[in-house]
């Protein structure tokens, strides 16, 4: 109903910006410009309203607490904003000199004649299916890191699925999005202050560095790019994490999960309880602010150190 | 002194420099002047080996620095003792005024503490005459400079160096006329502690700075001797229409 509501307004809301830019042109413009502001308030008010029943239920605490038991109603969706939060710094910290790595490589290292097959290979990983790659993980690259952990310790300590796997196949998924970002900036640093690094008498490695520093708005970019896609990722942590709901994570290598991958395997045994369904918009709008806020302070980190 | 023989270079298939012969003296200003496209700044890339950022180029000849052949040199060191100005003043727009400077003899060790390095950008913003300009906001990033501020940072961080030689690719060519004449003092200025190869399409500019000059015709010098020589009594037809402007 509410969404047939907002349906609605939003028609309406497009039709003003036709009928004004007939009218008044600047003003139509300008219309038609607020309208990713219009989306996206639009979206987190249908959030709000789906997940307030929830909200009302529990108060913050359902932020606050872990634990998950449907049958009792009982709801908690701590874990899942700790294990969010934890996979993507994994992710970023694994990935981001990854990507440095690649851009650097792609642009100084590799005959001319190879750099375009190469980018485009990295970029092909970007536009892979994730559930390619949840795959892989699930058989894969989770056995094989707990086999490689528990001969290194030495007893039995960490599962196939846990939060390092996902956080691992997090880093393989998000490296080309950084790298392309960082790839396109590394390659824009102009000639003449290339020159001018070189003729300081810096060797290859110094002149890399001194770039780097050239471009580390890029870098930024990069990195809350990769940043977003890692908090956002469904399908192929949901495979590969664990599915823990109740319990809070003690180390890298338990299961846990994270709140897009709770929304994905929770869904449809939601209609069955009073209170899942709003609890599951509560996480989806939690997904939501995160990737606001992290994204408002990115651009204003960026803003902070535009020259 | 720097001595350059049978110097030949192609960009891809288009041969830039087909055989040039040229003796720089020490201490003085020699001037290379020529219409655009002439290979000017060319053979000031290949005398610092900034030729080898441009992978489409390939060299033949030979050149030496004080007999030295450059290309069995540690291009560094080259690069340290050879230092270059450009034609659009390229400082580094992200680092302060006082780590462009800093940056060279710091990547290069030329100095031992602090107190040293700061003393060596002092002196060098000094001689560039930026130092009065800039004392205040040696913090500030380069990129916030003037043109021709930026010019003399660029200047002050070849200074840095205390290079035996400065190639300077048409230093003027984007400044004002106050910026040109400052940047033309120091010009001259210089060649009492060095050798100044300066690359300029303008011959008034030549004859008012330089002691020697070369004037270079599609990639070949046409003809090179003392400024007062080649300015009053050409030996080539188009030298002389070049320098008398009718030819560009």
């Amino acid at each position: 109903m509410f969404g047939l509501v907002l349906l609605f307004s939003v028609v309406v809301y497009l039709l003003s910006i036709f009928l004004l830019m007939a009218i008044k042109f600047k003003w139509g413009m300008r219309l038609a410009g607020s309208i990713s502001l219009v989306v996206i308030s639009g979206m987190m008010i249908v959030f709000l309203y789906e997940a307030w029943p929830a909200l009302e239920q529990y108060g913050f605490g359902l932020l606050t607490t872990a634990g998950w038991d449907p049958p009792r109603e009982e709801y908690g969706l701590l874990p899942a904003i700790i294990g969010t939060l934890i996979t993507s710094a994994v992710a970023i910290a694994i990935a981001v000199p990854l990507a440095i790595s690649i851009a650097v490589t792609i642009n100084e290292m590799l005959p001319r004649s190879l750099r375009t097959i190469f980018a485009s290979l990295v970029d092909l990983i970007a536009a892979m299916p994730t559930v390619i790659f949840g795959l892989w993980g699930l058989f894969v690259l989770g056995p094989a890191l707990a086999d490689f952990i528990n001969t290194a310790v030495g007893e039995y300590v960490a599962a196939p699925l846990s939060l390092l796997t996902a956080s691992i196949l997090l880093a393989i998924m998000i490296t080309p999005y950084a790298a392309a970002v960082i790839r396109e900036g590394y390659a824009l640093v102009p000639k003449v202050v290339e020159e001018a690094i070189y003729s300081v008498g810096a060797t290859k490695l110094e002149a890399v560095f001194i770039k780097l520093k050239y471009v580390k708005n890029y870098i930024f970019g990069g990195l809350f790019l990769a940043l977003g896609r890692a908090m956002g990722e469904t399908v192929a942590v949901a495979m590969v994490i664990g599915g823990n709901y109740s319990r809070l994570p003690q180390s890298l290598l338990e299961s846990g999960i994270t709140l897009s991958s709770l929304i994905a395997l929770q869904f449809p045994n939601a209609a069955a309880y009073a209170y899942m369904i709003p609890v599951l918009f509560t996480a989806a709008l939690m997904v939501a602010v995160l990737g606001l806020v992290i994204n408002g302070v990115a651009i204003y980190i960026l803003y902070k150190t535009q020259i | 002194m720097i001595d350059i023989r049978g110097l030949r270079l192609w960009f891809g298939n288009l041969q830039v420099l087909n055989g040039v012969e040229l003796k720089i003296p020490k201490n003085t200003v020699f001037a290379m002047m020529g219409p655009s496209g002439s290979g000017k700044s060319t053979i000031l890339r290949v005398i610092n080996r900034l030729i080898e950022l441009y992978p489409e180029a390939k060299v033949e000849g030979e050149v030496y620095l004080d007999g030295n052949d450059i290309f069995k040199m540690d291009v560094v060191e080259l690069r340290r003792r050879v230092q270059m100005v450009f034609q659009i003043p390229n400082p580094i727009p992200n680092l302060s005024i006082f780590e462009n400077v800093a940056l060279g003899p710091k990547l290069n060790k030329l100095v031992k503490s602090k107190a040293e390095l700061f003393q060596l950008v002092k002196e060098s913003l000094e001689k560039a005459q930026l130092w009065d300009e800039v004392k205040d906001r040696l913090k500030t990033p380069a990129g916030k400079l003037s043109g021709g501020q930026q010019q003399r940072l660029c200047i002050a961080r070849a200074l840095a160096f205390n290079p035996e030689v400065v190639l300077m690719d048409e230093p003027t060519a984007n400044l004002d006329p106050e910026n040109t004449a400052k940047v033309e003092e120091l010009i001259v200025d210089m060649k009492k502690e060095r050798t100044v190869v300066v690359v300029t399409h303008y011959p008034p500019q030549a004859a008012r700075i330089s002691d020697y000059v070369a004037f270079l015709y599609k990639g070949t010098i046409v003809e090179s001797g003392a400024v007062r020589e080649v300015f009053t009594n050409p030996r080539h037809e188009l030298t002389e229409k070049y320098v008398t402007g009718k030819v560009y």
